[in-house]
């Protein structure tokens, strides 16, 4: 080797190694310290062992107001790249808040959005790790636009590829908005906040305290606002929540999941004892879906936010289906705005990326009251009708107990468009339960009888003997099947199976128009 | 004992002469580099964490 290879390869060794030198020794003890690990060393923990590839790594920033170019910044302030997970290729970016506290400026985003396109050319999924201060002030309304990139390629990428935001530090301001695009977002317990507005300016312009964890941590964002779809205690933990989410997702709007085989279940014997036939009683809906999913394959999404709607992914017979399911343990399982909104993005989320949806059914109603009414109960309701309307995906529904009024048109009814619909012998199919029917279209015979209880009790006799069973609904062409709970695996499987190709498209349109 | 960088590399290429069903006079090394724990595996070592990649079937 000649000199001259020798001091360019010396070059661009001393290069490389201020690049992984990120923000220095001290501040990655910093991030050690609080409990987050490194940017590259993120990218580890998500890509298979040694796939991980950096792409422009030296890409720096080109500003020079407030002495930047003066100032050191490594990668500036973000690691982008591919490999493979589960062998298969994806992209991501991850924040480092070592060099400028992850701060978003113009060469920063070029570096995602880059990402971001390759990961559309190559129709692979997208990973955004996020832990940054925000928008990089010194360099103004370049940092604006450089998110404005990302949102637009967030929206253009929607439902052609799988894209996950992973909070593991600070997301505030206008950043919040592309995880917010993003399919799902993961968050931390202690180190994770998303806010618009942190607690400072929360306090100044409205008088308000709030804690950071109060304002947008993981409890906040996981239960009350929905914001977020997962969290989990620590980084690693957090990032291996990824991996196991898309082993369930294809690669993309033009791909399939991957088939994994597991342990088959078939405890459907057991499904009689786990729901009781009296409608009133309650039982945990996710004891129904172990009985016949492959063991231990569902993966719930949002488990803690609406839990009267409970939805997720399973396999059986190591095929993905995407389950929505009514949880008869909160709420009776009646549909209410978060659990319509929850159901309604998850139907979409299926739909776009070919995943089948088996839903189970049992719903007394739309919740009522003024709160629901006032908050929009019709507009976010009709975003479920829409979500299972739209949905060309094979859908298949098991009616296991109560289905009444508008709640079980919107549980993927026969008019709705489902495949193929089974019903249990105590499914109860019907506008309403007997006491209010009857109090509606038995009032004046029970007002006119000399013992208007005995009346009452008569009309509801004959109401639930004529309306209460899935026959009616059988004879009507709304339920394909009767089927005993005993069966439901084998019958779920074979209707999965003979709409495996099945081809449905929609109109030509630009899009339709769901409620927002 | 502590081995060698030598004797480590010489136990490698026997492991793989065997792996390979060759002798190991007939292996010739073309390159050789040596590898290091990563960060990540440094500071899992160093705080002591139970950690275990997710990988399909888990």
């Amino acid at each position: 080797m000649d000199e001259r290879w020798q001091s360019q390869i010396e070059r661009l060794m001393k290069k490389r190694e201020e690049v992984y030198a990120a923000g220095g020794a001290e501040r990655i003890a910093k991030q050690h310290a609080s409990g987050k690990l490194t940017a590259r060393e993120r990218m580890e923990a998500l890509f298979d062992d040694g796939t991980f590839v950096e792409i422009n790594d030296m890409l720096s920033s080109r500003a020079t107001d407030f002495g930047m170019d003066k100032k050191k910044k490594p990668g500036d302030g973000v690691i982008t790249g591919y490999g493979k997970i589960h062998g298969r290729v994806a992209f991501a970016s991850s924040q480092d808040f070592t060099v400028g506290g992850g701060a978003l400026g113009e060469a920063h985003a070029m570096k995602i959005c880059r990402a971001m396109d390759m990961a559309m050319d190559m129709k692979a999924p997208f990973i955004s790790v996020n832990d940054s201060g925000g928008a990089r002030i010194e360099e103004g309304i370049d940092s604006l636009t450089g998110y404005a990139d990302i949102f637009y390629r967030n929206t253009i990428a929607s439902g052609v590829i799988p894209q996950i935001s992973v909070i593991l530090g600070p997301c505030a301001g206008g950043a919040c908005y592309s995880p917010a695009i993003c399919d799902y977002i993961f968050m931390t317990e202690k180190n994770s906040q998303m806010y618009i507005t942190g607690p400072a300016v929360v306090k100044s312009v409205t008088g308000e305290v709030i804690s950071a964890a109060d304002l947008g941590g993981a409890a906040v964002h996981s239960a009350t606002s929905g914001v977020a779809h997962f969290v989990y205690p620590d980084d690693l933990s957090c990032l291996n929540g990824v991996r196991e989410l898309l082993g369930y997702l294809p690669q993309s709007n033009e791909d399939t999941s991957l088939v994994v085989p597991g342990v088959p279940v078939d405890n459907c014997a057991s499904l009689a004892d786990i729901v009781p036939a009296d409608s009133k009683r309650a039982y945990d809906v996710r004891d129904v879906i172990a009985a016949f999913v492959d063991a231990e394959s569902f993966f719930e999404v949002q488990p803690n936010f609406a839990r009267n709607i409970v939805v997720g992914f399973a396999r059986i017979e190591g095929k993905t289906v995407g389950i929505v399911a009514n949880q008869s343990a909160f709420m009776a399982g009646s549909l209410e705005i978060n659990a319509s909104d929850k159901g309604a993005r998850f139907i979409r989320f299926c739909d776009c990326f070919n995943i089948p949806l088996l839903t189970l059914v049992d719903v007394p109603a739309f919740l009522p009251g003024s709160q629901q009414e006032h908050n929009g109960i019709i507009r976010h309701g009709a975003k479920m009708l829409f979500a299972y309307a739209e949905a060309t995906v094979p859908k298949v529904s098991v009616i296991m107990r109560k289905a009444y009024g508008g709640a079980y048109i919107a549980m993927n009814s026969k008019g709705l468009g489902a495949d193929v619909v089974f019903a249990w012998p105590v499914a109860e199919i019907a506008v309403m339960g007997a006491a209010g029917a009857v109090a509606i279209i038995g009032k004046r015979a029970i007002d006119a009888a000399a013992d208007p209880d005995a009346k009452r009790k008569e009309l509801v006799d004959e109401y639930n003997d004529k309306f209460m069973n899935p026959y009616v609904a059988a004879e009507h062409g709304y339920v394909d099947e009767v089927i005993l709970p005993d069966e439901t695996r084998q019958k779920v499987l074979a209707a999965f199976d003979m709409l495996a190709e099945k081809k449905k498209a929609l109109p030509v349109k630009k899009h339709g128009n769901i409620p927002l | 004992m502590e081995l060698t960088m030598e004797q480590i590399a010489a136990m490698a290429i026997a492991s793989i002469a065997e792996e390979m069903q060759e002798d190991v006079k007939q292996l010739r090394i073309v390159s050789f580099r040596e590898v290091h724990q990563s960060s990540l595996e440094q500071y899992i070592a160093d705080n002591q964490i139970q950690y275990k990649k997710y990988q399909l079937g888990d």
